[in-house]
């Protein structure tokens, strides 16, 4: 519990905010690539959060309370990993370079599993966490301006 | 005579904090805690409180110096925290200095 407390939590959350949209922006990026140095088309990415404690954490009823952690330290991005979940789309397209050349799905093309509009609405999402993170810092400001005033 | 003076328990004497009013010290007394610090309190405090805003402050201008001469290695909101940050302890720093100066000129005005 200091000054700057809730500032710095909230900060934590523009910083992972920011990371999100850096990945949406590079899944709507590669909308449509179909060939990667891993081979197939683009995969998109996912952002995974992870809240921020001290460590070590502990947590028991038997504890004292100076070995408490206390309330969370913010958020932290703990990994960016790959969307394998999703098959990638196949696009009937012969011509296409990188179409499949025999077998059963001749002439079919591997699209990424980008959404699109999933990635419109992330992207909505991803903004409004960081306007709320931002309300939280300007509320945390105006509090303390407020308690500047107590006493005249 | 206290019921639990150190005259009647025997060992070594060992200084443990207190947290709390009903703890004895080691005079065997209770009391509200806090008590017993230097005589330069405000002073330390006031200092102490002084090299903080200004540890804030150097870290909001070096941010600022970063933003300015490699702004792609800094995030926009956290040069804005920083500045948030260093501007609200400047404010309590001279709030607290201007309350301060107010009662030195009340004792002042004295007559």
């Amino acid at each position: 519990m200091g000054l700057f407390t809730s500032i710095d939590t909230a900060g934590t959350g523009l910083t992972a905010q920011r990371t999100r949209l850096d990945v949406i922006s590079n899944n709507i990026a590669n909308v449509d690539t179909t060939r990667t140095p891993q081979g197939g088309p683009f995969v998109r990415s996912r952002v995974i959060f992870r809240p921020r404690v001290s460590e070590p954490y502990w947590r028991s009823p038997f504890l004292p309370a100076s070995l408490d952690n206390g309330i969370g330290k913010g958020v932290r991005v703990v990994s960016i990993e790959k969307d394998r979940d999703a098959k990638p789309k196949l696009v009937w397209d012969p011509t296409h370079p990188d179409a499949i050349k025999s077998g059963p799905m001749k002439g079919y093309v591997e699209m990424p599993n980008v959404n699109i509009v999933n990635e419109m609405v992330d992207m909505i999402d991803a903004s409004r966490a960081y306007e709320a993170n931002v309300a939280v810092i300007d509320g945390s400001k105006s509090m303390f301006l407020k308690a500047l005033q107590i006493g005249g | 005579m206290s019921l639990f003076g150190p005259s009647q328990v025997s060992g070594d004497v060992v200084q443990l904090k207190r947290t709390d009013p009903l703890h004895l010290d080691s005079a065997g007394q209770g009391g509200p805690i806090g008590q017993g610090k230097s005589k330069n309190d405000f002073q330390d405090m006031l200092l102490t409180a002084i090299n903080g805003a200004n540890d804030v402050t150097q870290k909001s201008l070096s941010l600022e110096q970063q933003a300015i001469v490699d702004p792609q290695s800094v995030n926009a909101h956290d040069v804005m925290i920083a500045l948030g940050e260093s501007n609200m302890a400047i404010s309590l720093t001279k709030a607290v200095v201007d309350r301060v100066l107010r009662a030195y000129q009340d004792i002042i005005n004295i007559r």
